[in-house]
């Protein structure tokens, strides 16, 4: 049993940092902001199932993703893993710690580096020309750009366009189980275990047919490497959830801020720093909420003790606002250099998809402002109801075109 | 092809050793008997590595009993 080290000034309130009710329809960075400022390594129980401590400072964030001795990956990496068993654990890269971890990263790596990845771009941004083009009139913009991963998971996985609406509500289901779009009648737990299931029996059919008909892609190179069909499922799982599950966020929750703030037309006239606007749009939205580790040994995160066996969560959406690091963290700004953000993550575990997202943006973008020269808001948005991924679901929009 | 009882003794006993249970029963279900999905996933590969047959994958998924997967094979 854990019980909150003595000393420690609440904040206000007794929000939890688990609801998803908090990231649906509350106001998590007002939490995060008091949590930096008094309790920046809270312990933070679950009903039936211990409970974590939330790390929300960017300094604290850091030495957590970064010692992955102390804090390991094996036990699972997102909330609606605490208390369960990890089946892919060792397996998996993203549930692996060094040296494992390297064995089946390194060869998926070398094929996504900048460098690699560059050859995609032609294709890329023929896609997203594609995803633009119906955006005429009032739209949701959160449908045109619900399939902006398939401008590289095509190439990369092999996943044909036709396959994507079923793949995105399982991918939902997967990630945001208590999201009302997608929760089953049995429950969250329920629609996390059937959105996992119809990924996998998909992802074991794509493997079978890469093995009749090999495409050279990331899926031939993990169906390569000495790992039981399990593995190389798990590992094709954790790609395709990388890869699909947030990056529709990043231009989402933008576009809306730019609305907001009045400062589209600005951005769109500078289309030179398209490469700062997409730094600085990773950080603001950080689509990729928390990340979880369990401690090795008895440590501290900080000043404060932690329990051998504990979770620990690292919420990138505060680290990513700690006025510590970033001046003015709340404002969507072009000016901000540098911009270490931890949108990607941070340590060995850095996002393996960071050099395709950083160009796909980079191409959305650059089309985006090219095409359009003003947004106004056409309705209410809904963000999505989930503890892990931070992001807006329904956003009509109206685009005036150049 | 074997027949259906044929199929069932291969399964169970390929249920028995991946699980580490047994008895196994043709009605119950994989993931109850403490099966996950990366054990779904080597069951598959080795049923289509010894039988030759390609059944949807998504059966054993979502449909997680060996009378389900029978059914598929002999379909198949």
């Amino acid at each position: 049993m854990r019980t909150p080290p003595c000393g420690h000034t609440r904040p206000p309130g007794r929000l939890h940092l688990a609801d998803p009710d908090l990231h649906g329809v509350g106001d998590p960075h007002s939490l995060w902001r008091a949590l930096r400022r008094w309790d920046p390594v809270r312990w933070q129980p679950v009903e039936g199932r211990s409970g974590f401590w939330a790390v929300t400072r960017y300094a604290d964030a850091r030495a957590v993703l970064n010692d992955h001795s102390r804090f390991t990956s094996t036990g699972g990496v997102m909330l609606n893993m605490l208390g369960r068993p990890e089946p892919a654990q060792n397996q998996q890269f993203a549930a692996s710690d060094p040296p494992r971890h390297g064995l089946i990263r390194g060869p998926l790596h070398h094929r996504m580096t900048t460098r690699a990845v560059a050859r995609h771009a032609p294709a890329i941004r023929s896609f997203v020309r594609e995803l633009l083009r119906p955006a005429d009139g009032v739209v949701d913009f959160a449908e045109i750009t619900s399939a902006l991963p398939l401008a590289f998971l095509g190439p990369l996985m092999g996943i044909p366009v036709a396959d994507w609406p079923d793949l995105a509500r399982w991918v939902s289901m997967s990630v945001a189980e208590h999201d009302p779009d997608v929760v089953l009648p049995d429950g969250p737990s329920a629609t996390l275990d059937r959105g996992h299931r119809e990924l996998f029996a998909y992802l074991l059919n794509l493997v079978l047919a890469h093995r009749r008909h090999p495409r050279g892609d990331l899926v031939d190179v993990l169906g390569a490497m000495p790992l039981r069909p399990g593995a190389v499922v798990a590992n094709c799982y954790s790609l395709l959830l990388g890869g699909s599950a947030a990056i529709p966020h990043v231009p989402r929750a933008t576009l809306a801020e730019l609305i907001r703030a009045g400062r589209y037309e600005d951005w769109a006239r500078q289309p030179e720093r398209v490469d700062r606007a997409v730094e600085e749009a990773l950080r603001f939205t950080s689509p990729a909420g928390h990340f979880m580790r369990l401690a090795t040994r008895d440590t501290s995160v900080g000043d404060v003790p932690i329990a051998a066996g504990d979770a620990v969560v690292v919420w990138l959406g505060s680290a990513n606002r700690d006025e510590s690091v970033f001046a003015d963290p709340d404002t969507l700004t072009l000016d901000r250099h540098p911009n270490r953000h931890l949108a990607f993550g941070d340590g060995r575990h850095y996002c393996l998809g960071a050099a395709v997202a950083r160009l796909t943006l980079r191409v959305f973008f650059e089309e985006l402002f090219t095409t359009f020269a003003s947004f106004e808001l056409a309705g209410d948005i809904e963000r999505v109801r989930s503890n892990w991924l931070g992001g807006i679901k329904r956003m009509p929009v109206e685009g005036r075109r150049r | 092809m074997p027949t259906r009882p044929e199929l069932e003794a291969m399964l169970t006993r390929l249920w028995s050793e991946k699980l580490n249970v047994t008895p196994v029963g043709v009605e119950d279900n994989f993931f109850a008997l403490g099966g996950d999905s990366l054990l779904a996933a080597d069951l598959l590969m080795d049923l289509y590595d010894r039988l030759g047959v390609e059944v949807d994958a998504a059966v054993l998924f979502l449909k997680p009993t060996i009378a389900e997967l029978v059914d598929e094979v002999l379909a198949a």
